[in-house]
């Protein structure tokens, strides 16, 4: 690992990086609330211009200090060919969210909408939280950000929820806290195994070759301890409840980060502190997590194709998209994981662009959200027709767009060692061109509805928010050799099945 | 016992001198100054108590520590004296910049006696925190008691500050009445009432005569007696009332100082004197911290008074505390030493927020009432803020490393079980803390939005700022401040 990087201490560099958006939400403070947006978005850029320079660097960098020694707490940043497609995808979602209009914030016609600048420090401070695991070197200081990502969620839930905040972000909250802190537990038994291997309690000593040697009985409860604190963020299915609500009850930019970003820090965790960490621990749950996953890409759509709300059905074919993610890394193959890594990002962008639709779609209704109240819109907006196509078409996985590429590999990959798995998960691929077709079809074609009337078709700032996104569906979809390059090299330095 | 004090002798009580000779100051103080307007005097009162507090902090600073005990084995003179002084003299401080404030806001009778009484308690605890023998434990706890039951009544015109008194007395001395009893049978076992002898004593007669009733019985009653100063369940049930009864200054009092002394004289008993004979102990606290954290946490659930909240949950915080003395290994001690120093710290900070809100006949502290407050009040709202998330244990505050270390002392030690039911029962204290930390940034409901005028603001602000700042201190800087601990918990099994 090198420990420069442009010349410059990484750990310095990264810190930057990292701390960024943190400092920009106290930095908000002492904003006005009208100017709140544009420095909001101005640390995003800023962001995201810091965030993409690492990809001239060299391809792993970091540096540590000490922080608390007696528990192997270091202060160790870094970043590699797995993490830099979460921490891009994490920069570029956040001016994502950050430039959609602040009005988004609250339902139409909303009396309170709340502030401005809570909802940007909060959304800033979130994305600190999630950069934070991904670029975490050490054990605990992983789990630092995994539960500094709480608050800020736990807060735009709360506040910003369309109907009944409070309740949903408690229940998002004590989900994820238990989860996490069970987590805990098992990070404190990885302290413990490495002391009963002679490394001191010291957890950062398993993420080096002594992580695959520690006995399989151990392996299998430590990489239980982490399974559980993912399975509710991913979330896995008996641990979805508090997801369906929080996604569509939520403002569309924090459902973009809440579900574009925070869930792939669950799926970043369970391959670098789970999969890389206790090969044998995986295998044995192997079973287990890949049937939970197919079970959640079944059910995901079918709740999608029964949902009635759209920005419900958005949040349901989440679901089912990241069992994709969860089977595929629970295969563990190099071509799986490296579809799961790839995936991510493409789950992401996807999923952005349909709750920022959503968004859209609801605001030309009136505030409809019920897929009853839309349709027959093709002929009216015709360039929102088509963009709304091209991500349906990404999200159903059209070969040729990104959500095929990842889907693809993620299933050659599991075929070699789950290949009843794969089965199932056919089974899902089948439902999401059911479903993808089904909300166009409600959307855009059939009778038009009389909801829809004063708005015009995609405005330049629509198109200017959703134009990333289709780039990247359109550009990974071509080549996603652009990230699974460097991945597959790197993943072909560990041994794996 | 050998008569002959030394210098060194009295050195190493200089701490307790200093707050003894504050008490008395601060006394004849209130006397020359009647005359004054009452708020000259409170403020004159707090700066002197405030004074004698650095000072004892100080001189104990950077004084000479020994490596063992003053006047014949009844002071402890170590780094684990010096530690715990040093948590009490700092919870102490902050008590008194919570306390003037709230005297002057609610316009509390008798401010003379009031801080005298808290200084006695103080001094009673630092006592306590420090003993080496039974008798200077045994000291320590009385001269706490007994301030406190007065301080507890202090708000005469309240009836439950009345009701928390009586309560408070009657129980705490039953309580006091089995733990002398369990020294007096330690002493028929053993001989001895200092804790080193005892613990020697104690390892010679388990060896001979294989443990028998009597000395179980003087463990289980010295451990039952100390548990009801921890309000460690089931001798917790005077706790809420007390807690709630108390004008909010004193229930910090009550918190964070007997809870600390207290742990620091269960950590040189148990751990220390005791440690090698830990089969006869380890049950009966293993106990406690179970019954304590499902308990106490069970019980806050249900809570709508905010100051009740923090009784029942500081309950549950004693069974983590608990928790790592079970683990009987000097990691487990110095995570409990941590602890109790962020313990003190974040308490400070949300109890210093509800004596900054409650008002002279006790309301004003209701958990609807906080819903808000970020508006009205943006620095206690931030203030609490960071004290309820610290409380939960959520990383990188002081209070997820005080989990930090009593857990991974606990799973270090083959207890994995206790530290899976610490984080399942912190889980659950996520519900009752984080509703109101977030509740603080919602907006108000329309009937709790008119604040009382508040003529001490900057005042009450003050303490629960600082306890923040010091909260988030012992997460970021964590490291020495943990090597410390470290280094005190070292000594005291020797």
């Amino acid at each position: 690992m090198v420990e420069t990087i442009f010349g410059i201490p990484a750990l310095g560099y990264l810190s930057l990086v990292l701390w960024l958006p943190l400092i920009g939400a106290v930095g908000l403070a002492l904003v006005r609330e009208r100017a709140a947006r544009g420095v909001a978005l101005v640390v995003a850029l800023a962001e995201s211009v810091l965030a993409a320079l690492l990809l001239l660097g060299p391809g792993a960098v970091g540096g540590s200090m000490d922080w608390l020694p007696a528990f192997g707490l270091r202060y160790a940043l870094q970043t590699d060919a797995l993490a830099l497609p979460f921490v891009l995808l994490a920069a570029g979602l956040l001016v994502v969210a950050v430039a959609a209009p602040p009005s988004w914030r609250a339902a139409l016609g909303e009396r309170n909408p709340g502030p401005v600048r809570g909802y940007y420090a909060a959304l800033l401070a979130l994305t600190t939280g999630m950069l934070g695991v991904f670029l975490a070197g050490s054990v605990f200081l992983f789990y630092i950000f995994w539960e500094l990502m709480l608050l800020p969620a736990y807060y735009l839930l709360a506040r910003f929820a369309r109907v009944d905040g409070p309740r949903i972000a408690l229940r998002f909250v004590l989900y994820t806290l238990a989860g996490g802190l069970l987590m805990l537990v098992g990070l404190l038994g990885m302290g413990a195994a490495a002391d009963a291997y002679g490394a001191g309690f010291n957890p950062d000593a398993l993420l080096g070759s002594l992580g695959g040697q520690i006995d399989g009985d151990t392996q299998f409860w430590l990489f239980a301890a982490i399974l559980a604190g993912v399975a509710v963020k991913i979330p896995l299915v008996p641990f979805h409840s508090w997801q369906p609500e929080s996604y569509a009850e939520a403002p569309a930019p924090v459902a973009v980060i809440l579900a574009g970003v925070m869930a792939k820090t669950a799926i970043y965790v369970l391959i670098r502190f789970g999969v890389l960490v206790f090969p044998a621990g995986a295998l044995a749950w192997q079973p287990v997590v890949a049937t939970l996953a197919v079970i959640g890409i079944v059910y995901g759509a079918l709740a999608a194709l029964a949902a009635r709300e759209f920005p419900r059905v958005v949040a349901y074919v989440s679901l089912s998209h990241m069992g994709f993610l969860a089977l595929g890394v629970a295969a563990g193959t190099q071509q799986a994981l490296a579809g799961a890594v790839l995936q991510a990002v493409n789950h992401g962008v996807i999923i952005a662009g349909l709750f920022l639709l959503a968004a859209m779609l609801e605001r030309r209704a009136s505030g409809a959200r019920s897929l009853a109240a839309y349709g027959g819109w093709a002929a009216r907006w015709p360039r929102l027709a088509t963009v709304f196509l091209l991500v349906a078409l990404g999200a159903l996985g059209l070969p040729g767009l990104s959500g095929f590429s990842g889907e693809f590999l993620i299933l050659l990959g599991t075929y070699r060692v789950l290949p009843w798995a794969v089965v199932g998960a056919l089974v899902g691929v089948i439902l999401a061109a059911w479903y993808a077709v089904r909300f166009y079809q409600a959307t855009m074609h059939g009778p038009e509805t009389p909801a829809a009337g004063a708005r015009a078709d995609l405005t330049r700032a629509e198109a200017l928010l959703l134009a990333p996104l289709l780039a990247a569906i359109v550009i990974i979809g071509l080549a996603p050799g652009l990230i699974t390059g460097s991945l597959f090299a790197w993943l072909g330095t560990l041994r794996l099945p | 016992m050998d008569l002959n004090f030394t210098a060194a002798d009295w050195a190493a009580v200089a701490p307790h001198l200093i707050l003894a000779g504050t008490v008395l100051v601060v006394m004849l103080a209130d006397l020359l100054l009647s005359a004054m307007r009452s708020r000259a005097i409170v403020a004159i009162l707090a700066g002197l108590s405030l004074v004698g507090v650095v000072a004892a902090g100080l001189v104990a600073l950077w004084g000479p520590v020994g490596g063992g005990a003053a006047f014949g084995g009844m002071v402890a003179t170590d780094p684990a004296a010096l530690y715990v002084t040093e948590t009490l003299l700092i919870g102490g401080a902050l008590v008194l910049l919570v306390s003037a404030p709230y005297i002057e806001r609610v316009g509390m009778a008798h401010p003379g006696e009031f801080f005298a009484l808290a200084l006695a308690a103080l001094l009673g605890m630092l006592v306590l925190g420090t003993a080496a023998h039974f008798m200077t434990l045994f000291l320590g706890l009385e001269m706490l008691s007994l301030a406190l039951y007065v301080l507890a009544g202090f708000a005469g015109g309240r009836h439950h500050s009345r009701e928390a008194a009586i309560k408070y007395f009657l129980l705490s001395s039953f309580a006091t009445g089995f733990l002398l009893y369990g020294i007096a049978l330690l002493y028929g076992v053993t001989g001895h009432t200092g804790l080193a002898d005892v613990g020697a004593g104690l390892r010679t007669a388990a060896q001979q005569s294989g443990g028998g009733l009597m000395m179980l019985a003087g463990v289980g009653l010295v451990a039952g007696g100390l548990a009801f100063k921890v309000s460690a369940v089931p001798f917790h049930m005077w706790t809420p009332d007390v807690y709630q009864g108390a004008p909010a200054p004193v229930t910090l009092l009550m918190a964070v100082g007997t809870k600390a002394a207290a742990f620091a004289a269960i950590l040189r008993v148990f751990y220390g004197a005791l440690g090698a004979g830990a089969a006869g102990w380890q049950p009966i606290l293993y106990a406690l911290a179970v019954l304590t954290m499902v308990g106490g946490n069970l019980l806050a659930l249900p809570q709508r008074d905010f100051k009740r909240l923090l009784a029942y949950s500081s309950i549950a915080h004693a069974g983590y505390l608990l928790i790592g003395v079970v683990a009987n290994t000097s990691a487990g001690a110095a995570g409990v030493l941590y602890y109790l120093l962020a313990y003190t710290v974040m308490n400070a900070g949300a109890f210093g927020v509800v004596a900054a809100l409650e008002q002279a006949d006790g309301s004003g502290v209701a958990l609807a009432g906080l819903r808000g407050l970020a508006a009205r009040r943006p620095w206690l709202a931030l203030a609490l803020f960071v004290s309820l998330v610290s409380l939960v244990g959520i990383p990188p505050l002081g209070g997820f490393f005080g989990k930090l270390g009593v857990f991974g002392a606990a799973v270090q030690a083959g207890h994995a079980e206790l530290a899976l039911l610490g984080v399942v029962m912190s889980a659950v204290s996520g519900y009752y803390y984080l509703r109101p930390a977030v509740a603080l940034y919602l907006p108000a409901l329309s009937s709790s939005t008119t604040s009382p005028p508040d003529r001490a603001r900057w005042g009450s602000i003050l303490a629960p700022v600082v306890a923040a700042a010091g909260t988030i201190l012992l997460g970021l800087a964590a490291g020495p401040l943990y090597a410390w601990a470290a280094q005190a918990a070292e000594v005291l099994r020797r």
